[in-house]
């Protein structure tokens, strides 16, 4: 009879979901990513933090980078790596240089009603990364306590 | 999300219950605020104390309407705000230019 492993993989997929264009998916998505959180120790506050982070990436997907195109899809995406908990979202638009979006927080920019979401990406995840050789790929870090 | 019209004197509170996202109570709340000014209703007060949740295009409706309302030679001021979208606010360094208040009855007086 084979062993079995005494360790999860490095790195599991738990979560992978391709959908249209809308935010009304979000809704269903909420739920699946607090879940996840909860499992992996993250406490009420942070739960509240790494969706705000989620959505706001989600929002820019659908929004900004597939342009409500009902043709377009969205790729979401859950993955635990070691210590890290990665929230993965990437679109079918044309990409662009996160480097050229305007800070947020300079004085000329304060009174602005949009351009804060990457802003507040930053903020609350310990790490963003972008990739945009095929849309916009988002991926979200945070660590966790719990690296079972 | 769901708003309530109240009025104290001359002051129009509007009580928002739910959450203000991009699709979900940003337009409404926009529209709302639009609404009053048309009526001449420039004192209003935001009563957040049931807001859920807030995302970045909440917080673009907020500076939106702060923006309209004075525009419109009207006040407009918050009350009840979470600590989590005061919070949003404040990492944002755009929490100082909103009047906020915990209390109803001195945030009405302070419309005067």
């Amino acid at each position: 009879m084979p062993e079995l492993p005494t360790q999860l993989p490095r790195e599991i997929t738990l979560v992978e979901i391709r959908f249209n264009s809308s935010l009304a998916i979000l809704d269903m998505i909420q739920p699946i990513t607090n879940k996840v959180c909860d499992q992996l120790g993250f406490d009420e506050d942070s739960q509240y933090w790494i969706w705000l982070a989620t959505q706001e990436a989600l929002n820019n997907a659908i929004k900004h980078g597939n342009k409500f195109d009902p043709n377009k899809k969205v790729l979401f995406g859950l993955q635990v790596d070691g210590g890290e908990f990665r929230i993965i979202i990437q679109d079918e638009g044309e990409g662009f240089v996160v480097e050229e979006v305007p800070d947020p927080t300079r004085k000329e920019n304060l009174l602005k009603t949009s351009g804060r979401g990457i802003f507040y990406m930053r903020s609350f995840m310990d790490r963003v990364e972008y990739n945009t050789d095929l849309g916009t790929k988002v991926t979200l870090v945070k660590r966790h306590q719990d690296e079972s | 999300m769901k708003i309530f019209h109240r009025t104290s004197d001359d002051v129009t509170l509007l009580d928002l219950e739910g959450q203000i996202t991009i699709g979900d109570g940003d337009v409404m709340l926009r529209e709302a605020l639009h609404a009053l000014i048309e009526a001449n209703q420039k004192k209003i007060l935001l009563n957040m104390a049931r807001v859920t949740y807030m995302d970045s295009s909440g917080v673009g409706e907020l500076i939106a309407g702060l923006q309209y309302v004075q525009e419109h030679g009207g006040q407009f001021k918050l009350l009840n705000i979470s600590k989590k979208i005061k919070n949003l606010l404040f990492i944002a360094q755009i929490l100082s230019i909103f009047e906020y208040f915990n209390d109803e009855s001195v945030a009405i007086a302070s419309f005067s």
